[in-house]
């Protein structure tokens, strides 16, 4: 089971900036683009047929019809979902919108344009190691991946062969 | 002068008794006694100048026998007695309103008295007409009998001479009060037990009104002081007060209750000096009333010009704030334009400079034909959509049957089945493809980028002279323009273009590019991120025609009719300017250019119109001087 990364970005240029910024995360973690709200959707289904989950959605809050802000959280009332992290991207987003996003949307963290690459990967970082220890995930897979003290604590629950 | 008629206007029979009385009594020889039946016989007759007429039809309307008589100049100035038997008076509204009829005599009446009142009438007559009556001297004077109306004839300084003179034959020499100025007589709300009777110098009555003194009356005081207070329960509503020497007498209410009981004549002049007092006072007051009226209407009028005046000012004042955003925006525009040109200039050539440095680095590497190909390959390919990249890679991840190479294949362009199946053999050729791709995608991440700012950097530059007038215009291309600056509001709207063939126009660029971002701006909110707008531009005539039409919800029919107005907004309710400000300000830069603005809304389909006078703004045509040059 791989820990899946959605990066949610209509401009061509910036999302393959942001990719490429993200791959560091490799291995049990697969960063995937989508450019718009309905591809997302379509992407989310395509993770999890392949029998991954979505641990982190990073999205943009301007986007071609639905924004953001809107699909995270919609997100929020879908059970294989609601227990992903959330992060918003963006350089446009208004004051409310933010404020829609961390009381309604679950926001778990917030990125301003332009982004700076060290912030991001402690940020993506951060959120997957919350999501694989909320979820009882043993972290021994995704090591490389997460923050190296908590996971490690964390792993002392688990037996070596789990 | 001709001796005066006294016509008679009725039945033979009553006429004729009429004039015996009048006879009787001496009238003769004074006037001419004339009857006539009807009121035309008498303007047939030859009778002039009419002093009096007596009027004896008691069955015909009033109005309708004297309006004829009043058109004739000869009875202008009758003075007209009408005879009132038992059945009243009718028909006599215009004759009360004009003031026509001098008395009305009741029947039967007391022998001897018809004469009295013509006698009386006779002598008012003589007096405004008679040929003494410019001269005060020589004018007959009617002399009324009664006391009361005989002391209203008289002046104040008679009348006072005249009390004086009754007041002392009942009590005996009264002492007379010098006083110097400045002395209060009566006070405020104090009760009053006599009264003054000022023979000399003046009176001033003023209230107190909390720190304010207010004056009242100086020369509508009147002579006796108190007397009005005496009437109404006495209590003086007025401070009085000498303003210079005066003399004066003092009457206690018992020593005036005893002049009253001893000299009847006291209550005549009193009563008189009392009305005449009272009536001055009236007029003074009506006099007031009247230029309160006048002040308050002058208020009124004021403050209309002063809500004018608060209006303009505020109109001014946003115009000077547009000019002052616009004049900023014009500074920062060009300033921003000058400093991001070099830095865009050094990216531009640098990204070439870079591309070149690798290709000949590239001349000795054993693998630098596939390095060189995959960079230009990915700095030229567009944009894939993330949905056809995931099929792309499925379709390789089936071939190679390892999920992660594919996804890193594909990332970097591959397609080729073949390509694929020899980078899964080698772990350094998949590396090598794999950065090589991202090198391209870089340099054509930086490519885009850079002819994204310079092509910002020209549309902005249009605003830099936001007040010169310029020839050459492209209304095309200042949509454009607009289009580039504002496509950050416009995601998600699809845009549809019908440029006709334009001529250049004469225009303030800056402006027109703020009214197309207005009215750009206004449809996209209307839109929400969904929806299509349609530019349409045509030349008609001397003009150039713009339509932006939106299918969105439309405006409401009562918010359409403000749209134009210069404050209005419907977003939060309050004025904004800058980008999401209301129409208008367009509608302000379009009048300004000479030309019009309308709009039209329904649910689906707003459609906003704009017309341009190809000669461009009627306040800065070409001088000839201009052209020579």
């Amino acid at each position: 089971m791989k820990l899946a990364i959605i990066v949610l970005e209509d401009e061509p240029p910036v999302r393959d900036a942001i990719a490429r910024d993200l791959q560091e995360f490799s291995g049990e973690v697969r960063v995937e683009p989508a450019e718009d709200v309905p591809d997302a959707r379509e992407l989310i289904d395509e993770i999890l047929a392949d029998g991954d989950v979505v641990a982190l959605l990073l999205a943009d809050h301007r986007l071609p019809g639905e924004t953001g802000v809107d699909f995270l959280v919609s997100t929020m009332d879908d059970d294989r979902m609601a227990s992903a992290r959330r992060v918003l991207i963006t350089g446009q987003a208004d004051h409310a919108d933010t404020i829609r996003a961390i009381n309604v949307g679950g926001l778990d963290h917030y990125i301003a344009k332009p982004w700076d690459p060290g912030e991001l990967h402690d940020v993506v970082r951060e959120q997957l190691t919350n999501y694989v220890l909320d979820q009882g995930i043993n972290p021994l897979p995704y090591l490389p991946n997460l923050e190296m003290d908590r996971a490690i604590t964390a792993m002392r629950g688990f037996s070596l062969t789990d | 002068m001709t001796t005066p008629y006294v016509l008679i206007l009725g039945s033979q029979g009553r006429a004729a008794k009429i004039a015996n009385e009048l006879t009787a009594n001496g009238l003769d020889e004074l006037v001419r006694i004339v009857s006539e039946p009807t009121v035309q016989e008498a303007l047939a007759a030859d009778h002039s100048p009419v002093a009096l007429v007596i009027l004896d039809c008691r069955d015909a309307p009033l109005d309708e026998v004297i309006a004829p008589l009043r058109e004739d100049p000869r009875y202008e100035n009758a003075r007209i007695l009408s005879m009132v038997g038992n059945d009243g008076v009718v028909g006599a509204e215009t004759s009360l309103d004009r003031g026509w009829v001098a008395a009305f005599i009741g029947l039967p009446m007391t022998h001897g008295l018809l004469a009295r009142h013509c006698r009386d009438q006779l002598t008012r007559w003589m007096a405004r007409h008679g040929p003494d009556a410019d001269d005060p001297e020589l004018r007959p004077r009617v002399h009324p009998e009664s006391d009361l109306l005989r002391d209203f004839e008289s002046s104040e300084a008679t009348r006072i001479h005249e009390l004086m003179t009754v007041i002392e034959r009942a009590l005996g020499p009264r002492p007379r009060l010098r006083l110097p100025a400045g002395v209060r007589l009566t006070r405020q709300d104090v009760p009053i037990d006599g009264v003054y009777i000022v023979l000399e110098g003046e009176v001033a009555l003023t209230r107190q009104l909390g720190e304010e003194t207010m004056l009242f009356h100086q020369d509508t005081t009147g002579r006796v002081v108190g007397l009005l207070a005496l009437s109404t329960g006495a209590r003086s509503r007025f401070n009085s007060t000498t303003t210079t020497p005066a003399v004066v007498v003092h009457l206690s209410t018992y020593q005036l209750d005893l002049a009253l009981q001893l000299e009847p004549q006291v209550s005549a002049i009193l009563a008189s000096s009392a009305i005449t007092q009272l009536s001055t006072r009236l007029a003074r007051s009506e006099h007031l009333h009247t230029e309160r009226r006048f002040l308050v209407r002058r208020l009124e009028q004021e403050r209309a010009e002063l809500t004018t005046a608060l209006e303009q000012l505020r109109e001014a004042r946003l115009e000077l704030i547009t000019q002052a955003r616009f004049a900023t925006l014009g500074e920062l525009s060009a300033g921003i334009a000058h400093e991001l040109n070099n830095p865009v200039a050094a990216l531009v050539r640098s990204s070439e400079h870079l591309l070149e440095d690798v290709a000949d680095l590239l001349v000795t590497n054993p693998k630098g034909e596939l390095i060189a190909n995959t960079i230009d390959h990915s700095a030229r390919r567009g944009a894939t959509s993330t949905r056809d990249e995931r099929a792309a890679r499925r379709e390789l991840s089936k071939v190679i049957k390892d999920d992660d190479l594919a996804r890193r294949l594909t990332a970097a362009g591959v397609r080729n089945p073949a390509i694929a199946k020899a980078a899964t053999q080698s772990k350094d050729l998949a590396n090598t493809i794999e950065l090589s791709a991202k090198l391209g995608t870089s340099l054509r991440a930086i490519n885009l980028a850079s002819a994204q700012i310079t092509r910002l950097v020209s549309s902005l530059r249009s605003y830099a002279r936001p007040d010169e007038t310029v020839d050459g215009v492209s209304v095309n291309t200042s949509l454009e323009d607009t289009i580039h600056l504002v496509s950050h509001r416009l995601r998600g709207v699809e845009l549809v273009r019908h440029y006709g063939e334009l001529p250049d126009i004469r225009a303030r660029s800056a402006q027109l590019g703020q009214v197309w971002t207005n009215i750009l701006v206004n449809a996209a909110d209307a839109l929400n991120g969904s929806g299509t707008i349609e530019l349409r531009t045509r030349r008609v005539g001397r003009e150039v025609v713009v339509t932006i039409t939106d299918d969105g919800p439309g405006i409401p029919e009562d918010v359409l009719e403000r749209v134009f107005e210069p404050r209005f907004t419907t977003k939060h309710g309050q004025v904004r300017f800058g980008l999401g400000m209301g129409l208008g300000i367009a509608a302000r830069f379009v009048h300004d250019h000479g030309g019009t603005i309308g709009i039209e809304s329904e649910p689906g389909r707003t459609c906003v119109k704009v017309r341009l006078p190809v000669v461009g703004p009627p306040d800065a045509l070409p001088t000839d001087a201009e052209e020579a040059s």
